[in-house]
C-alpha cells in the first residue's frame, strides 16, 4: 500500500497526526496526477489509433508523434468562454462535472495499480466500492440533464439513465459471480485465486456479459447513443462547454481505463504470468484489453435507444443471472 | 447474434492499421497537379486577332475586351486592337474561353494560389496576363490544342456539320 | 408531454444539405411532418434562357454535384436531339463508361454517409478513399473534380487519355475486393446495422406509384424497372447487365439494391473498356448555334432515379425553356408519408436511405 510507504518515511520527521495528514496530502496529489494523465495517454492512443484505422494520419504536429495534442487541447478548454443560458441550476450544473472527475480519482485510489500491493489506499472491498463509484453515475447524468434547463438534454438524460441501470444490474451480477468464486470482495484476493487457470476460461459468458455491460455504462460508442454526436448533438452534455467539459472527459477516459483494468483482474488473471515481473504482465495485458475496445467504438455503429434496452433486460440480465445460478450449484 | 460478422468487422478495422494512410501530411512544397487541371489563365499577346469570342462565350462574364496600343503589343493581326482582360474574381475556371479562342492563344496555367490583398488587383489586364504567359504557362511545355493528334480514320456516322 | 414539434433544420450534420424537415413527434414516436426545401435554389432554369447553349454547361455540373457528369451527358443528349445530329460510336462508349463511373462514386457517398449517420465513421473514411481513386481518373480525363467540363454537343471536348484501361481496370479491381469484403463486414452483413435497418421506413408501391418515385428507391419496392433496359440509350443494349430489384422496400432494401448497382457497374465498365472503338470522339457542331424553334425531351437514368430535360427553342441562339426533372424532388415530397410511425432516431436513417441531393433538388 503506497500510503504506508509515504507514512513511514514522513514519521520519521513529523508527529502522529501531522505525518497522516502530510501523507493522505501526497496521496491525493499523485491520485490527481494519474487521473488527469489517464486522459492524456489514452486520448492519444484513442485518436492515433482511430486514425490508423481510418488510413489518416492523427495528430502528427505536437510533439513529437503528436503526443502533446490532449495537453494542448486540454489547454485550449481551460481557456473558453464559460456559456451557459441565464436559467441553469447553479448546484446541479455545476457539480456533475466535479463529481464525475471526483469518482474518477476515488476509484483510482483504490485500484490496485499492477501488482500485490500497490494500490494509493487498501481496502478490503475494492471491488464493491468501485462498483459503487461507477453504479452512481445515473445520479450525475439525471443532475447534468436536469441543470441545463434545456428540453432536449433533459430528454437524452433520461435515456442515458435508462441504459446505464440497465446494464448496472448485468454488471452487477457478474461481480458477484466472480466474488462467489473466489470467496473474497478483494482484488488481490481475486487475483490470487487465479493462480492456476484463469477466471475467463471457465466463465466465457461472464467475460462477454462483463464486457458489453461495462462498455453502456461508462456510454462509450458503440452504445453512445444518449450523447450521439451525428444525431441528437451531444445529448444530455449539450450545453456543457469550457472546463466542465473537460472534466466530464476526464471522468470518461478514468471509467474506460478503470473497466480495462477490472476486466484483466477478473478474468484475466491480473498479473500472474510465468517470465516476465508481474507489473509488465498486468500493463501488457491492460493494453491489449483497452485497444479492443477502443476498436469497437470505430468499427461498429450503435443500436437504437430501445434496441439498445431490449439487449440489456432479455439478454445480458437473464444470461448473468443464470450463469449466477449455475455458478453457486456447482460450487457449493 | 451475428458475431462473426461483428468480429469480422472489427478484424478488418485493425487489419487497415497495416496499410499506409491515405491522406497526405500538409506538404511544403505544393503538390502537382494533373495535367489538363485549369489553373489562372493566360494570354499570348501577340497572336491575339481580337475576335471577342471569349467575351461572349463566357458564363461569368468575367472577360471584357480592353483597346490596346498597336505598337505596345506587338499584335502580328489584330484588326480591332482590343484584346481581353479576365477579372479573376468572376472567373470560374470553366475553360470554355481557352476551347473557343480560334488561334489558340488563351491557355491555362497550373497556377491556382492567385489570392491577393485587395479585390481590384484580381482585374488582369492583357499585359499582366502576357506576364502570366511567359512565367507560368512556357516553362509548362504542354502540348497545345493544333498539336494533338487528329484521329486518323474519319467517323463513320455522317452527321450535319 | 404531448406533442412536440422537433424541428431537424437546414444547417444540421446528418441532413444530406439543407432540407428542413419539421417533425411532430409524441414520445418517441414521429406522427408526421412537413419538408422544406428552397434553401439551396440557384434559378438555374431562369439561367438557361440568359446563357448561350454552350455556355450553360458549367451550370449543369453544379447541379448534383456528387455525380456531375451524369447531368452533362443528359444536358449534350438533348441538344443533340434538338439538333437532330448523331454522335460517333466512340462518344457513346465513352459517355456509357464516364455515367458508370459517376454512378459508383455517388453510391459510394451514399455508402459513407449512411454509416456515419448510423454512428460508424470509419465507413465514411473508406468509401472516401475509394471514391479517390476514381476521382483521380475523371481528374486525368477532364482537368475538373467537382466541375468535369468534359462534355460537349457532338461528343466529347478531348480524347481519353493514353493507357485509359490500365489505369481503370486495377482500380475496379480494388473497388469489388473492398465492396465484397470490407463494407459487407461492417455494413449489410453486420447484425447491428441489420437491426438498426430492417423494417424501418417501409415505401410501399402506391407511395412510389403516387409521387413517381423512380431509381434505387423505386426498386428497392419491388419494381423492376430500369431506363437502361426498357428504353436503351448509347450502348446500353449491347452490354450484359443484371437489374437489381429487392422486394420489401425498407432501408436495408434500398442500401442493397445500391450495393449490388455498384457491382453491376463494375460488370458494365469492364465490358466496355474492353469493347471501346477507335475513331473520332466528336462530331464537332459549332460553337455558338442556333436551334430552329423545336421540343426535345430526353430522360436517362441517373444514379438517383430518372433524370430528364426538356427543352423548348425558339429559334435564338438560347433556350426558350429548359425544364429540368430532378429525381430527388420526388423523394423529398414523400417524406411525410414515409416518416409516419417511425421512431426518432429512425428519421436520419430514413433520410440517408432516400439519398437526396439537395443541389438537384433546389436547382
Amino acid at each position: 500500500m503506497i500510503i504506508n510507504f509515504f507514512y513511514t518515511i514522513v514519521r520519521e520527521f513529523f508527529s502522529v497526526r501531522v505525518s497522516i495528514l502530510l501523507s493522505v496530502i501526497i496521496l491525493f496529489i499523485i491520485a490527481l496526477i494519474l487521473t488527469v494523465a489517464a486522459p492524456l495517454i489514452l486520448g492519444w492512443v484513442d485518436r492515433k489509433f482511430a486514425a490508423r484505422m481510418q488510413s489518416r494520419y492523427g495528430p502528427m504536429y505536437v510533439g513529437k508523434f503528436g503526443l502533446l495534442q490532449n495537453v494542448a487541447d486540454f489547454i485550449k478548454l481551460l481557456g473558453k468562454d464559460v456559456l451557459s443560458n441565464a436559467y441553469v441550476d447553479g448546484l446541479a450544473f455545476n457539480i456533475a462535472p466535479l463529481l464525475s472527475s471526483a469518482f474518477a480519482v476515488a476509484m483510482i485510489s483504490i485500484i490496485p495499480l499492477g501488482s500485490a500491493s500497490l494500490e494509493i489506499i487498501n481496502l478490503p472491498y475494492n471491488l464493491l466500492f468501485i462498483y459503487i463509484f461507477m453504479a452512481l453515475s445515473p445520479l450525475l447524468v439525471m443532475l447534468g440533464g436536469w441543470g441545463e434547463n434545456n428540453k432536449f438534454a433533459l430528454l437524452g438524460a433520461f435515456r442515458g439513465t435508462a441504459q446505464m441501470i440497465t446494464y448496472e444490474l448485468s454488471v452487477l451480477v457478474v461481480f458477484m459471480s466472480i466474488a462467489f468464486v473466489s470467496g473474497s470482495f478483494d482484488i488481490s484476493a481475486i487475483v490470487l485465486s487465479q493462480s492456476m487457470v484463469w477466471n475467463a476460461v471457465y466463465f466465457p459468458v461472464l467475460f462477454l456479459v462483463f464486457i458489453i455491460g461495462s462498455l453502456a455504462v461508462i456510454e462509450r460508442a458503440p452504445f453512445d447513443m444518449p450523447e450521439s454526436s451525428q444525431e441528437l448533438q451531444a445529448g444530455w452534455r449539450i450545453e456543457y462547454s469550457g472546463l466542465r467539459y473537460g472534466l466530464l472527459i476526464v471522468g470518461d477516459y478514468v471509467k474506460l481505463l478503470v473497466i480495462s483494468m477490472l476486466a484483466v483482474y477478473l478474468f484475466l488473471g491480473g498479473w500472474n504470468g510465468p517470465l516476465l515481473p508481474p507489473l509488465a504482465w498486468f500493463w501488457i495485458k491492460t493494453a491489449i484489453v483497452i485497444l479492443v475496445l477502443m476498436s469497437f467504438r470505430w468499427s461498429l455503429n450503435r443500436p437504437r435507444i430501445d434496441q439498445l434496452l431490449d439487449i440489456g433486460w432479455k439478454w445480458l440480465l437473464p444470461l448473468g443471472v443464470l450463469n449466477l445460478v449455475a455458478v453457486m450449484v456447482l460450487w457449493a | 447474434m451475428g458475431i462473426k460478422e461483428t468480429l469480422k468487422g472489427i478484424g478488418y478495422s485493425i487489419g487497415n492499421l497495416k496499410n499506409k494512410p491515405a491522406t497526405y501530411l500538409y506538404p511544403d512544397k505544393p503538390l502537382p497537379v494533373q495535367e489538363k487541371s485549369r489553373g489562372m489563365l493566360s494570354l499570348d499577346l501577340e497572336g491575339c486577332i481580337g475576335c471577342e469570342l471569349c467575351q461572349k462565350i463566357c458564363p461569368a462574364d468575367a472577360i471584357t475586351m480592353i483597346k490596346i496600343d498597336q505598337n505596345k503589343a506587338h499584335f502580328k493581326a489584330n484588326a480591332r486592337g482590343e484584346a481581353p482582360a479576365v477579372d479573376f474574381a468572376k472567373c470560374i475556371f470553366c475553360g470554355l474561353c481557352v476551347d473557343i479562342c480560334p488561334p489558340n492563344v488563351l491557355h491555362h496555367t497550373h497556377k491556382y494560389d492567385i489570392s491577393t490583398n485587395r479585390k481590384d488587383d484580381l482585374f488582369y489586364d492583357p499585359f499582366r496576363l502576357n506576364e502570366v504567359y511567359n512565367e507560368e504557362y512556357k516553362p509548362l511545355n504542354l502540348k497545345s490544342r493544333n498539336e494533338e493528334e487528329k484521329p486518323s480514320e474519319p467517323s463513320t456516322e455522317q452527321g450535319k456539320n | 408531454m404531448g406533442e412536440i414539434e422537433l424541428n431537424i433544420g437546414p444547417v444540421h450534420p446528418a441532413t444530406h444539405g439543407v432540407l428542413r424537415l419539421k417533425a411532430r413527434v409524441e414520445k418517441d414516436t414521429v406522427l408526421g411532418g412537413d419538408v422544406e426545401i428552397g434553401y439551396l435554389h440557384r434559378a438555374m432554369e431562369k439561367i438557361a434562357e440568359q446563357r448561350l447553349f454552350n455556355s450553360f454547361f458549367p451550370n449543369v455540373d453544379k447541379l448534383e454535384y456528387v455525380s456531375a457528369l451524369n447531368w452533362e451527358i443528359l444536358y449534350a443528349s438533348v441538344l443533340e436531339k434538338a439538333l437532330g445530329i448523331d454522335i460517333p460510336p466512340r462518344a457513346k462508349y465513352i459517355r456509357v463508361i464516364l455515367a458508370e463511373i459517376q454512378r459508383i462514386m455517388s453510391h459510394l457517398i451514399f455508402i459513407g454517409a449512411f454509416g456515419q449517420d448510423l454512428g460508424n465513421i470509419t465507413v465514411f473514411t473508406w468509401a472516401l478513399r475509394e471514391r479517390e481513386l476514381l476521382m483521380d481518373i475523371v481528374e486525368k480525363i477532364s482537368g475538373g473534380r467537382l466541375a468535369p467540363m468534359y462534355l460537349r454537343v457532338g461528343g466529347t471536348e478531348y480524347d481519353l487519355p493514353e493507357g485509359f484501361d490500365s489505369m481503370i481496370l486495377p482500380v475496379l479491381d480494388r473497388l469489388e475486393e473492398k465492396v465484397n469484403k470490407d463494407y459487407k463486414a461492417v455494413t449489410y452483413e453486420n447484425s447491428l446495422f441489420k437491426m438498426r435497418t430492417k423494417g424501418v421506413g417501409v415505401l410501399t408501391r402506391d407511395t412510389v406509384k403516387k409521387y413517381g418515385i423512380t431509381g434505387p428507391n423505386m426498386r428497392a419496392s419491388g419494381i423492376e424497372r430500369d431506363l437502361r433496359r426498357s428504353e436503351p440509350y448509347f450502348v446500353y443494349d449491347s452490354l450484359d447487365f443484371d437489374i437489381p430489384v429487392e422486394d420489401a422496400g425498407d432501408s436495408y432494401a434500398r442500401f442493397m439494391v445500391r450495393i449490388r448497382e455498384i457491382q453491376e457497374s463494375i460488370k458494365i465498365l469492364r465490358q466496355a473498356v474492353r469493347a471501346l472503338p477507335k475513331g473520332n470522339y466528336i462530331n464537332k457542331q459549332p460553337w455558338m448555334f442556333k436551334i430552329p424553334p423545336t421540343e426535345a425531351f430526353v430522360r436517362q437514368e441517373c444514379p438517383r432515379g430518372e433524370g430528364a430535360m426538356f427543352l423548348v427553342t425558339d429559334g435564338g441562339m438560347k433556350a426558350y425553356r429548359l425544364k429540368i426533372r430532378s429525381p430527388s424532388f420526388y423523394t423529398v415530397q414523400a417524406m411525410p408519408e414515409i416518416i409516419k410511425g417511425a421512431r426518432v432516431a429512425d428519421l436520419f436513417t430514413i433520410i440517408a436511405s432516400l439519398d437526396p441531393v439537395m443541389g438537384e433538388v433546389d436547382r
